[in-house]
């Protein structure tokens, strides 16, 4: 044994220190209390009837004085905090992973899956031997300690008690990566996992003792859980939209739901879902019009749960355009650009064309022109500019070029080919840095996409009259694609993320940080890159603003306004997690055991035993004194 | 000490003397149709109305001889007389150290005691004399005072009246026969703290042909005091101190041995055919007096 408060000196010091005035106080006669009485008599006759021996009264003082005494050592004890040396070579070093992804807001058991895995990492903390050291590691998403290496339990516990159950996905590799790189080095590596059990089996054991708490019922843990949500409007009817959704029942028997389909509060449809079991429903809702922007998909009645039982979606909303096309006049140019009914176009020849004029036009299109000062619109489309005026320079001219390099990822290529394209003649463009070629020939851009002074920019280095492009169905796709991406408005764009992943989401226009503002209102700060987009890490299912937090300076053309806040929307859309069947923990082929509670030596320190006892002990010397047993 | 002299000047106010009419009427109802004001001593004397025969003695009186029985039986009867006289009564008084614990004070209930039963005899036209004891000093009596009218200055005599000194029950009752030659009543209050006890006292006065009656005030409290642990108890009398533990057990004891020497008390009178009153604090006076006027004695 060993003092971690005093030492041994200096509790018989703090010991000697009050038993000496104990001593004398009790070896001194007490002064008694004076009470007068009117009639003294009345009380001999009493007293006389109940006169105690001598040495029973001395006897009883004397026990008296021992109970104080076993009380002052007891306090000097407790002040020297003595611990139980444990045996270095039996100490363990716990990492206590406790599963805190969405299965566990599952209320299968009472009250629910993390309040009992709480109870149960208590168990486990009360369990630790008194050498013991443990560390606390929250497993969901983004697996963190919550602890440092800690002995004192009720600092574990503690730690405990503040997890909570997130609306993401658990990273059991992350968690085991994690809680190896804790237990190296240290004695008795122990790894003691409490969770519901859809982890996957883990092929390669991780290093030390790996335990297994499973939490969860196995009956009543059905559930029927929405794994995916998807809403896009139509590229070129964006008035129409369609709605795509995916139902799994993960139960083992057949489950009757009501799926009911909404669309900014109001029911788009209701449908009775009859679900065999381990079944996979997919609901496609095609041509689907309005002008909603919220869409929720709701199943109910509510099971185990309720994460998974509503999905969220947002409607990219539609954005009107102006577009101004500088042309002497070009048939094919101005149909193609009808086709989109968002645009509203407007024509001005070259030689009425001023600066001026184009104020207020979202897009300008230049077709075989260029001013020598570029307008201030959103974006910028060159078709055959001249080579002297042309905004990208040129750097040679060739004959019928074919197109062999695209860059078929690029969203100004979407759902276009562009091989076999007859050309007669074209420019060919010096890239500068920023600039895409989106088709090349033989590796000399003729189409180039890129950025000047903010504003986006569309290069193509041929005229439309001297090539077959026109009689494409490429054509107006390409058109299309061009004024979604100078409008920024990506058909690709999620209409809804999922939880415990990176989201890539658009600022506002002008916006250098953009913040977060979760369901519940916490919030997140970030950057807003060159390519207009921030980085979150997102954990909350439900719809989520976007706020520009700071402006980018002088606003990038005309047609930008104050930055708006928009909207996203998030799903926990992982079918792991929604199935939600308590599971054993397989390592390498084997079950894991549940964890070896008790280790050596008492884990609770003794001060706090002494001190109860100490309690314990007032409290019979104070019954002793009301029930007369020692004065 | 400094609180008691505003207080007792509040004992007699008017809500006092009210009931002290009330019960002054009410003892006329009690006692209407049995006899008037005045009081008759059982004594032969020369009193008009026949009370008894007895034997003749030689030295009687002849002329009080009943000649008519002696025609009838020729036997020599003597015939007797209840003597008018007025009727004296004496209040002794305790005033001993012991009058002053309770709550209130024992002495402030004994005082209210006695200013009634005085204004209900001084309207009965009888004579009140206040006699208090305690202590080795004597103290000077009131002297027997006759009417209505002299009420103030009973009150005013109580008023003066301080707790203090020993009890010594025998030594007040014999200083009462020996100044007093006018048998009568004697209304003995007192909280019966003398440890020669209150028998002595009592034979006294009626060895010397006084009527006593025994008024025992106390406080209830007395018998179940708020004490605990380790004490040392001091007689407030005598001075004796005595160490005691008390204990739950202790005060339950104490409490029977107290109504245990109450109930001696009353035993003893019972047997001497003493009327014998209790007279709790908590217990209002007027209760007490009208308990009193119930059990006759006082007035006849």
């Amino acid at each position: 044994m060993s003092f971690a408060g005093l030492s041994g000196l200096g509790v018989l010091a703090a010991f000697a220190a009050v038993a000496g005035p104990l001593v004398v106080l009790y070896l001194l006669k007490m002064r008694r209390r004076r009470i007068e009485v009117p009639f003294v008599k009345l009380w001999q006759h009493v007293l006389s009837e109940r006169e105690p021996t001598s040495w029973l009264q001395r006897l009883r003082r004397l026990l008296s004085l021992l109970l104080q005494l076993a009380l002052a050592a007891l306090l000097a004890f407790a002040l020297g905090d003595p611990r139980m040396a444990g045996r270095a070579h039996d100490a363990r070093s716990v990492v206590l992973v406790i599963d805190c992804s969405a299965s566990m807001q599952a209320r299968d058991v009472t009250p629910s899956r993390m309040a009992k895995a709480r109870a149960e990492a208590r168990k486990v903390v009360r369990g630790l031997g008194g050498a013991d050291a443990a560390l606390i590691l929250r497993m969901d998403a983004e697996p963190v300690p919550v602890t440092g290496w800690e002995t004192d339990g009720h600092a574990l516990e503690r730690a405990i008690e503040s997890l909570e159950a997130s609306d993401d996905a658990a990273d059991f590799d992350g968690a085991l990566a994690l809680a190896g790189d804790a237990l190296r080095g240290r004695t008795g590596p122990t790894i003691v996992v409490v969770s519901d059990g859809a982890l996957g089996e883990i092929r390669r054991p991780p290093a030390g003792d790996v335990r297994f708490v499973r939490v969860g019922a196995s009956a009543g843990a059905d559930n029927v859980g929405v794994t995916a949500f998807n809403v896009r409007r139509y590229p070129l009817n964006k008035s129409s939209y369609e709605v795509l959704l995916e139902i799994v029942n993960h139960s083992q028997k057949p489950a009757q739901r009501t799926l009911t389909l909404e669309a900014d509060g109001e029911a788009v449809d209701v449908a009775k879902l009859d679900l065999a079991p381990g079944e996979k429903l997919r609901r496609f809702y095609p041509n689907l019009s309005g002008a909603q922007s919220r869409l929720l998909a709701r199943i109910e009645p509510h099971d185990a749960l309720v994460l998974d039982d509503t999905a969220y979606a947002l409607l990219p909303p539609r954005k009107k355009q102006r577009v101004l096309v500088v042309t002497d006049g070009n048939l094919f140019l101005e149909g193609g650009l009808l086709l989109d009914e968002s645009a509203e176009v407007d024509r001005l020849t070259p030689a009425a064309y001023a600066t001026a004029r184009a104020q207020g036009y979202d897009v300008v299109v230049f077709d075989r022109f260029a001013p020598a000062e570029p307008p201030r619109a959103r974006g910028l489309l060159y078709i055959a500019p001249p080579r002297a005026q042309s905004p990208i320079a040129v750097r040679s001219e060739i004959k019928r070029p074919f197109l062999t390099e695209l860059a078929e990822g690029h969203p100004l290529l979407r759902w276009i080919t562009l091989t076999d394209v007859n050309i007669a003649e074209s420019s060919v463009f010096a890239l500068e840095r920023g600039d895409v070629a989106l088709a090349s020939s033989l590796h000399q851009p003729i189409i180039v996409a890129g950025q000047r002074g903010g504003q986006k920019m569309l290069a193509i280095g041929f005229d439309l009259r001297r090539s077959d492009l026109p009689m494409r169905v490429a054509f107006p796709v390409l058109l299309v694609d061009a004024l979604d991406w100078f409008a920024g408005d990506d058909t690709q764009l999620a209409s809804s993320y999922r939880t415990g992943r990176p989201w890539r989401v658009a600022g506002p226009p002008g916006a250098s940080q953009v913040t977060l503002i979760d369901p519940a209102g916490g919030r997140a700060l970030a950057e807003v890159g060159d390519d207009g987009f921030a980085l979150f890490f997102g954990r909350h299912v439900g719809f989520h603003r976007i706020a520009a937090a700071a402006p980018a300076g002088p606003a990038s053309g005309p047609a930008s306004g104050p930055a708006a806040d928009s909207w996203i929307a998030a799903n926990l859309a992982d079918p792991n997690e929604s199935d939600i069947t308590p599971r054993a923990l397989v390592i390498a082929g084997r079950t894991a055991p549940p964890p070896d509670l008790g280790g050596p030596g008492p884990r609770r320190r003794l001060w706090a035993l002494l001190l109860v006892a100490a309690i314990a002990l007032s409290l019979f010397e104070w019954v002793s004194y009301q029930r007369r047993w020692t004065v | 000490m400094a609180e008691a002299a505003p207080r007792k000047q509040d004992l007699f106010d008017e809500q006092f003397l009210k009931k002290l009419e009330y019960l002054a009427i009410v003892s006329r109802k009690v006692f209407a149709g049995r006899v008037r004001a005045e009081r008759r001593s059982r004594k032969v004397g020369a009193g008009i109305e026949f009370a008894d025969h007895r034997d003749y003695a030689p030295g009687d009186d002849i002329r009080y001889l009943d000649w008519n029985l002696y025609g009838r039986l020729e036997k020599l009867l003597l015939r007797l007389f209840e003597e008018e006289e007025d009727l004296h009564v004496y209040l002794l008084t305790d005033a001993s150290g012991s009058m002053r614990t309770g709550h209130p004070p024992k002495l402030e209930h004994a005082m209210k005691l006695a200013a009634a039963l005085a204004y209900v005899a001084l309207s009965n036209l009888d004579r009140v004399s206040i006699v208090p004891f305690g202590g080795e000093e004597k103290r000077d009596p009131l002297p027997p005072a006759r009417g209505k009218g002299r009420i103030f200055k009973v009150f005013n005599f109580l008023r003066e009246l301080e707790a203090s000194g020993r009890t010594h029950l025998y030594d007040a009752a014999a200083e009462l026969v020996h100044r007093h030659k006018r048998r009568g009543l004697v209304v003995l209050t007192s909280d019966f703290y003398d440890p020669d006890g209150v028998e002595g006292a009592l034979n006294v006065l009626r060895h010397h042909r006084f009527e006593p009656i025994a008024i025992h005030v106390y406080d209830p409290r007395e018998a179940r005091p708020e004490l605990k642990g380790d004490l040392e108890i001091v007689d407030c009398e005598t001075g004796e101190a005595r160490p005691v533990t008390i204990s739950s057990k202790v005060l339950a004891a104490f409490a029977r041995e107290h109504e245990r020497y109450l109930a001696d008390i009353e035993s003893f009178c019972a047997s001497r055919a003493i009327p014998y009153f209790r007279a709790p604090t908590d217990l209002a006076f007027d209760e007490l007096v009208l308990q009193i006027f119930r059990r006759g004695g006082f007035l006849r």
